[in-house]
């Protein structure tokens, strides 16, 4: 289909000025012929590749860009129009959702440095395996009882090590790179934890406000 | 550019609101939105259908008006089946309350499972239905502009599934509409409101002048809420700001949050329940009367009329029930049998607690899917005639600690939302845009039946996934795939959107083929599948067998039935009228050859006189509109001596 190839700077096939986006040219609003994968999520945005991404700026980056790609607005035209505007948004929805989330975002940071997977290695920091299983008694205990009480001291446990856990990876994406297998292991240890702690606070039921 | 939607260089879209109880259709001008309406100002239009054994079909108000007389034949709720299958609407006990007959309709193809309705003669699918609702909208809105409307933006829950809003799509394509765009109801509402709101700021801001010391700022032409007697939220209006829509409708629940920013409408999340609505509150009632009935007098109601009576009865309770603490209620059993009782308010609120009860849950699943708390919503929307019952605003409130906002009518604020993204897809409105969710999780089922979720609920749409599929065998060249949409973790809890298969594989050792096969959920909340097999970067066919829906072909078949059935309807409409002014033109050369026959030449006397028998006959025998239209034609410029003779001898009377 697209029989451009990716430069750097991305050059605007219409009026051939520098993207500050790929997605959409700012200058003269043509969207990019080139599909969306053959950019990184940071590309798509126009932002540097780092963890530390400004949340609001992230935002207000999407709010314009989705303003000129979203197909209710670019892709009235023609099918061929409102193709490359659904491959564009849905480049773009993916991105923002990956970028926007600290975990995912060091997920893909991870991969990115060509780290192991979680297919890869399943591994949890040291004894974090049992005590997910004694939390998981203690929630469905509580709850059989209706302990409310119970429950809320075990979901304040809980998410207080959920953000421990998010504290270490921000640490090791802010720390000496993810070039370091060292550094790439912690991270996947950590990444796989915080899915753990996830699932638990899923798995605690909401008592009915008042 | 800036053509009005209603001029004539562009095509007029509506904006449609297709509803359980009601249907509604607006249209979009550099004004705002508007309603149309029938004759007596009145926008909604029931969605009720009576079928007569002729073949006529009566939609709206009669229909409604009629059902008690004609339980069997109206059909009413019929949204509450669409993109279901029979064995599945059995199974939710979901026809039970139904007084006319719903059954399987017959398929070739193993495992599809589609409910129809039996109006006599044939059987209805709910998207040919839905299409008569439609189709009624579209001539108003027709009648309006004073040409063909062809285009229409339609409003979904936002909790209706792909093969419902594929129903929809359908329902419009029978119609006649092309469908732009399918939109969530809550979003929609969230537009409508903001929009106001947003107007409401703009005409502030221009109306205050510098340095004048008193605004009359309350009269500012607001959109959408001119005159409401509400004054706004102070955050409301805020350029970034949280908002709830909770839409209770006549069929299903709704609950959205959005966050609204300079004109974008983001949604955060959203849930509900397509099985929980007004119907149900009204059935509390219905119940509690037939249990009393039965306790009082022994009888057990089982006439189609009295049930549809009875039904009639607790909408209109219900409703009275908003502004009176109480309600009384008789049903004439016959042979002097009369139940009477009175319902208290209270009484209601405890019958329908359970339900709102639900409601509420769905609101605080979606306030945690959009990581946001009850205390961050600025603003809660109320859509659908129900949340006018006190006891739900009631309940509301204390969910989101603020009183929500009431100043829209939540019977018309889904279309006017509507009205306004047809605007913005004609380019009216070009400072707003919807960014909008998926609301169910989809899948495919994976080996040993459980579903495997390749696209997570209240994921940003438009959006996509991929999955490689191979094969088992040597020499395999097919792969089917069984696509799921739902939370639960086993395929068979979640609903099986179609069987999608891969056909014409080279035939190579198992495994080896990699098929690539794209899942892209567009703009509408609709998926579209795609797949390549990698070596050769050939796009496979993909065979698609919808569950409980209708394939392509079939619902062009009806759309092509359908318009047949309109012209058919249109020589019918002709036949009746030019026979009715034969019948008149007639008569009235009759009475004129009384008056002053003698007058007339003999020749011609005996010509016109041949003439008006050889009409007559005609219009009492012919079938055929263009022979009589010429022969009307021909009679009438016959007839012009004998008229000017006739008015001649009459002003010869009058002095
Ligand atoms: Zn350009």
């Amino acid at each position: 289909m697209a029989t451009e190839t990716k430069t750097h700077p991305v050059l605007c096939t219409q009026c051939r000025q520098p993207m500050d986006s790929p997605v959409c040219c700012a200058g003269c609003g043509a969207l990019n012929a080139l599909p969306p994968s053959m950019f990184t999520y940071f590309e798509l945005f126009g932002i540097e590749q780092t963890y530390d991404v400004d949340p609001d700026e992230l935002r207000r980056k999407y709010l314009d860009l989705s303003r000129s790609i979203h197909p209710d607005v670019a892709g009235r035209n023609s099918d061929q129009e409102r193709k490359q505007a659904l491959a564009l948004s849905s480049g773009l929805n993916r991105a923002y959702d990956t970028l926007r989330n600290p975990v995912s975002r060091a997920e893909y940071l991870l991969q990115f440095a060509g780290g192991p997977s979680p297919a890869d290695d399943k591994t949890v920091p040291g004894e974090m395996l049992a005590e997910v299983m004694m939390l998981r008694e203690e929630i469905d205990e509580a709850a059989r009882a209706s302990d409310a009480a119970a429950l809320k001291s075990i979901k304040a446990d809980v998410t207080s090590r959920h953000d421990e856990a998010l504290a270490r990876i921000t640490a090791i994406c802010h720390g000496a790179g993810l070039a370091d297998p060292a550094a790439q292991k912690e991270l996947r240890q950590q990444l796989n934890a915080i899915k753990y702690w996830n699932n638990l606070l899923d798995q605690i039921p909401t008592p009915v406000e008042t | 550019m800036d053509s009005s939607q209603t001029g004539n260089m562009s095509e007029i879209i509506i904006g449609i609101d297709l509803g359980t109880t009601h249907s509604l259709v607006a249209y979009c001008d550099q004004a705002g939105p508007h309603i149309i309406r029938d004759q007596n100002g009145e926008g909604r239009l029931p969605s009720v259908l009576r079928f007569e054994p002729d073949g006529t079909v009566v939609v709206g108000w009669e229909a409604r008006t009629h059902a008690v007389e004609q339980p069997r034949s109206t059909v009413f709720s019929i949204k509450r089946l669409m993109g279901r299958g029979y064995d599945e609407l059995v199974a939710a006990g979901a026809l039970e309350h139904l007084p006319y007959p719903v059954v399987k309709r017959g398929s070739e193809t193993p495992g599809r499972d589609i409910a129809a309705v039996d109006v006599g003669e044939k059987l209805l699918t709910p998207p040919e239905i839905s299409a008569l609702i439609l189709r009624e909208l579209r001539e108003r809105a027709s009648r309006q502009f004073g040409r063909e409307v062809r285009k229409a933006v339609i409003t979904v829950p936002a909790y209706f599934d792909d093969a419902q809003r594929q129903a929809t799509r359908d329902a419009g394509q029978i119609a006649g509409l092309e469908v732009l765009r399918i939109v969530n109801e809550p979003t929609a509402a969230a537009l409508a409101y903001g929009l106001g709101v947003r107007g409401q700021l703009r005409a502030r801001a221009v109306e205050r002048p510098p340095g004048a010391g008193t605004t009359t700022d309350g009269s500012a032409p607001a959109r959408g809420r001119a005159g409401s007697p509400q004054t706004p939220d102070p955050g409301a209006g805020d350029d970034d700001s949280l908002i709830a829509v909770y839409d209770l409708g006549g069929g299903t629940f709704d609950v959205s949050i959005l966050r609204l920013c300079g004109g974008v409408f983001e949604v955060l999340s959203t849930h509900g329940n397509t099985r929980l609505g007004g119907d149900d509150l009204d059935r509390e009632i219905v119940t509690l009367i037939y249990n009393e009935i039965e306790r009082e007098f022994g009888i057990n109601i089982d006439s189609p009329a009295t049930q549809q009576g009875i039904r009639s009865l607790a909408e209109n309770v219900k409703i009275r029930l908003t502004p009176a603490e109480s309600a009384a209620v008789e049903v004439d059993l016959g042979r002097g049998r009369v139940y009477r009782r009175t319902i208290a308010r209270a009484e209601f609120e405890r019958l329908i607690a359970h339900w709102i009860d639900k409601t509420l849950t769905s609101c605080r699943q979606a306030l945690r899917d959009a990581k946001v708390a009850a205390g961050d919503i600025r603003q809660v929307v109320l859509v659908g005639g129900c949340t006018r019952i006190p006891y739900v605003r009631r309940r509301v409130e204390e969910l989101f600690k603020r009183a929500p906002y009431t100043a829209l009518n939540p019977d018309e604020v889904v279309a006017l939302g509507a009205a306004v993204q047809a605007g913005i897809l004609a380019g009216l409105e070009k400072d707003a845009l919807l960014l909008d969710v998926i609301p169910l999780s989809l899948g495919i089922e994976t080996m040993g039946g459980a579903m495997g979720k390749l696209i997570l609920r209240n994921t940003r749409i438009p959006c996509q996934a991929t999955e490689r599929f191979s094969t088992f065998v040597d020499g395999q060249t097919n792969v089917k795939i069984n696509v799921l949409q739902g939370e639960r973790e086993l395929a068979k809890d979640c609903r099986s959107l179609g069987e999608f298969e891969l056909r014409g594989l080279p035939p190579m050792p198992a495994g080896i083929p990699k098929i690539l096969v794209t899942f892209l959920v567009d703009e509408n909340g609709i998926l579209n599948v795609s797949a390549i097999e990698e070596r050769s970067r050939k796009a496979t066919s993909i065979q698609i067998a919808p569950t409980h829906g209708l394939t392509p072909e079939e619902v062009r078949r009806m759309e092509l039935e359908s318009y047949e059935h309109a012209r058919e309807d249109m020589t019918a409409h002709r036949l009746i009228d030019l026979r009715n002014q034969i019948a008149f033109d007639t008569a009235k050369a009759e009475q004129m050859l009384a008056k002053v026959g003698d007058e007339l030449d003999p020749p011609y006397r005996t010509e016109i006189e041949q003439a008006m028998r050889e009409l007559r006959r005609l219009g009492e025998t012919s079938m055929d509109p263009d022979a009589m239209h010429r022969a009307l034609n021909a009679f009438d410029r016959k007839a012009v001596q004998l008229a000017e003779r006739a008015i001649v001898s009459t002003l010869r009377a009058e002095p």
